[in-house]
């Protein structure tokens, strides 16, 4: 995709993500000719999309749109994917047991659209019907969030085999990716308004964006970024697990890091409810641990690599 | 070296990933003969150089240490990204990596487009090994600050002559020629009174010493200029213009360099953790995440590293936004070598076998990584200033 007929579709995602409530997001993605637009570029779109999001710190279920479309056979528009809750070593939603589903996991903002979930054991993935499970909101950290915990018992005569195991994990892949560059939305757009403040904000008769200790810091942070985003950029090539895992746990390493200096050179402001930083550290926090920490991303990473796997060069030349 | 079957060059697919195959094809089948360079060897850097000169020998006679230059300076031709494919392989397979090729990969490109002439009568001798090159740049009073140096060069006419000294050049006693930098302009000139001249290291009037190092070699040497004479057509780039010549010279001390240094990394990793796997109950508990972590910040080094040597190679201008680079590579080289001691330790500590040397060589190499070639403060400062547009105090 040329870059800007891109900058034409970022600007569309960006009015829609502003404009459509998070229950209406997957048809009004559909209705503004989402798929045609995935099927030219998959990569850019994706990634503009989610960019967006994390910039403008919007929450709702765009990540159901591109995991539930990896899984194939649903529509997100009736269909809400639950994914794994935070919980070390689990890429599952469910535990499949003496011929019982035991669901455990979390849905995005604007599952209430939805008729049916979509869960996933270690081997297959299902739909069961929402009235099947409780959904409870789960306020805590990032309440604009709208995570809700989703469990229950369901009969697997009740559920719907849909796909298997490697669709699961190909969606937690595209899913892994799609996080990835919410992330580094939201870790441009922070660093951004920290260059302008620290610019703005004069202590010592001089703005503080000139004292050597804040220049470092964000200087730290912009190079995190462009780490991350790199990381990125091989995930797309090479559209495995391996590389989608290393893209969200450089990412979620790096934006952390880089609002860390970001919320210091802001100095009290920053924690105060009035300032939206401390809205993005919370997001930025809530993204890290879905579908894996980077701690966790970065333990799995070293274990495969201590059993006898080789170690993997990417990206190519 | 009749038996060394050469690299076929007539056949037309030269992209990066078929340059990959035929070479690994072409080691497996040369499997002995690229024995004796599978590990470092030599405890001196000249012992080194010496040895790694039969690798370069090899792969020149064989055509693979040719691809990437041009033709018209001795090489194969091809994309400059081929001698990352070359550097790559080599250390994939566990061959280790010669020395020499930093130098070469950091000063050739200059050479290449300020120097023609020279680049095309010096570099198919440096491509073998069989002379080495070095960047005087460095003086006692002028690290970072290189706008500061003092190494005047005085025109005399149909040369210069230089007076002056230079310090922290690295393989500045093995080498054959210096990138020269010294100062043409008047004393407080600053940047813009800075000229790059190409030196014979045996012009009268130089002395070499070597500076041993707290890894035990002598990575670096402090060089003393007492009337050097330097002929005018010894000029790389204009009078007074040697600033956008070492400007131009540290992109690639950025970008392709840290490219081989990744690749190194890579080995440096992939044998600890051969290590590793035979010695799981010594690990430290935390071993899997620190890998992991470690591996996390290598890849994205290389990930950096392979889109700044592309746009190299298309001859784009990356300004101050390759510091990113220079800086990532310091923390890589560091973090990597941090856990690679954490993960043997205490071989560093108490080995005397060549291995435990080789790892503490290696870290204390490591090091000097956020210093040499402008230091980590120095970068940051551009990103801050030049990148983010921050204010300059």
């Amino acid at each position: 995709m040329e870059l800007q007929e891109l900058e034409l579709v970022r600007t569309s995602l960006r009015h829609l993500l502003a404009s459509t409530e998070p229950a209406q997001l997957p048809l009004a993605l559909v209705e503004q000719g989402w798929d045609d637009l995935v099927a030219g570029d998959p990569d850019a779109v994706i990634a503009a999309l989610f960019e967006e999001q994390g910039t403008a710190r919007v929450a709702g279920p765009a990540l159901d749109v591109v995991m539930l479309a990896a899984i194939g056979a649903v529509d997100p528009s009736t269909h809400a994917l639950v994914v794994a809750p935070f919980q070390r070593d689990v890429t599952c939603s469910a535990v499949r047991r003496d011929g019982v589903l035991h669901v455990d996991g979390l849905a995005l903002a604007g599952c209430d659209r939805a008729d049916r979930f979509v869960i996933g054991d270690d081997s297959t993935v299902w739909t069961v019907a929402c009235a099947s499970v409780t959904v409870a909101p789960t306020g805590a950290f990032d309440p604009a969030f709208g995570l809700g915990r989703v469990t229950g018992v369901v009969p697997i005569e009740s559920a719907t085999a849909i796909a298997g195991a490697q669709e699961w994990c190909d969606a937690i892949a595209v899913g892994r990716r799609a996080l990835a560059s919410e992330l580094i939305g939201i870790g441009q757009h922070v660093n951004t308004i920290t260059v302008e403040y620290v610019g703005a904000r004069v202590q010592y008769r001089r703005p503080i964006g000139s004292f050597q200790s804040v220049q470092h810091r964000l200087a730290d942070a912009h190079i995190a970024l462009c780490a991350a985003r790199d990381a990125v950029i091989t995930a797309s090539e090479e559209r495995d697990e391996w590389s989608a895992m290393t893209a969200k746990a450089l990412a979620g390493r790096g934006v952390l890091q880089a609002l860390a200096n970001c919320f210091q050179v802001h100095g009290g402001i920053a924690f105060t409810d009035e300032h939206e930083l401390h809205e993005y550290f919370e997001r930025a926090t809530m993204l890290d641990s879905l579908l894996g920490g980077h701690r966790d991303l970065a333990w799995a990473i070293g274990s495969q690599l201590l059993t006898e796997m080789a170690l993997p060069r990417i990206p190519r030349l | 070296m009749a038996d060394i079957t050469p690299a076929d060059t007539t056949q037309a697919d030269t992209t990066p990933a078929a340059i990959a195959t035929q070479f690994r094809q072409w080691m497996v089948d040369h499997a002995a003969e690229l024995q004796p360079f599978r590990s470092e060897q030599g405890h001196t850097m000249a012992d080194m150089y010496a040895h790694d000169r039969g690798l370069m020998h090899l792969l020149d006679d064989a055509g693979w240490g040719r691809y990437g230059w041009p033709e018209w300076c001795g090489g194969l031709g091809g994309s400059p990204v081929l001698r990352g494919v070359i550097h790559d392989e080599l250390t994939a397979a566990g061959v280790h990596l010669p020395e020499a090729y930093a130098g070469l990969e950091v000063i050739a490109p200059m050479l290449l487009k300020y120097q023609p002439d020279l680049a095309e009568k010096l570099l198919p001798l440096a491509i073998r090994g069989d002379e080495v090159w070095c960047q005087g740049f460095s003086e006692p009073d002028a690290g970072s600050d290189l706008a500061s140096l003092r190494t005047r060069a005085f025109d005399e006419g149909d040369h210069f002559r230089v007076v002056g000294q230079k310090t922290w050049t690295s393989n500045g006693h093995l080498s054959s020629y210096i990138a020269l930098l010294v100062r043409t302009g008047d004393a407080d000139s600053a940047h813009r009174g800075l000229t790059m001249l190409w030196v014979d290291a045996d012009s009268p009037g130089i002395t070499m010493r070597p500076i041993m190092c707290a890894n035990g070699r002598e990575e670096v040497s402090e060089c003393f200029f007492d009337d050097v004479l330097v002929p005018k057509d010894r000029v790389v780039g204009e009078v007074g213009g040697g600033w956008a010549v070492v400007m131009y010279l540290l992109q690639f001390e950025r970008g392709n360099y840290a490219w081989q240094r990744q690749a190194v990394m890579h080995s440096r990793l992939d044998e600890t953790l051969h290590w590793a796997r035979r010695h799981t109950e010594s690990l430290p508990p935390d071993a899997a995440g620190v890998i992991g972590d470690a591996y996390l910040t290598l890849m994205s080094l290389r990930a950096k590293a392979r889109s700044t040597m592309r746009q190299l190679a298309e001859g784009v201008d990356l300004g101050p936004e390759i510091s990113v680079d220079k800086v990532l590579l310091g923390v890589t080289e560091q973090q990597i070598e941090d856990v690679v001691r954490g993960l043997i330790w205490p071989a560093v500590e108490l080995d005397d076998d060549h291995e435990a040397n080789i790892t503490r060589h290696r870290w204390w190499y490591s090091r000097i990584t956020t210093i040499y070639g402008g230091a980590a403060e120095v970068q940051r400062d551009l990103v801050a200033q030049r990148v983010l547009g921050l204010p300059r105090a």
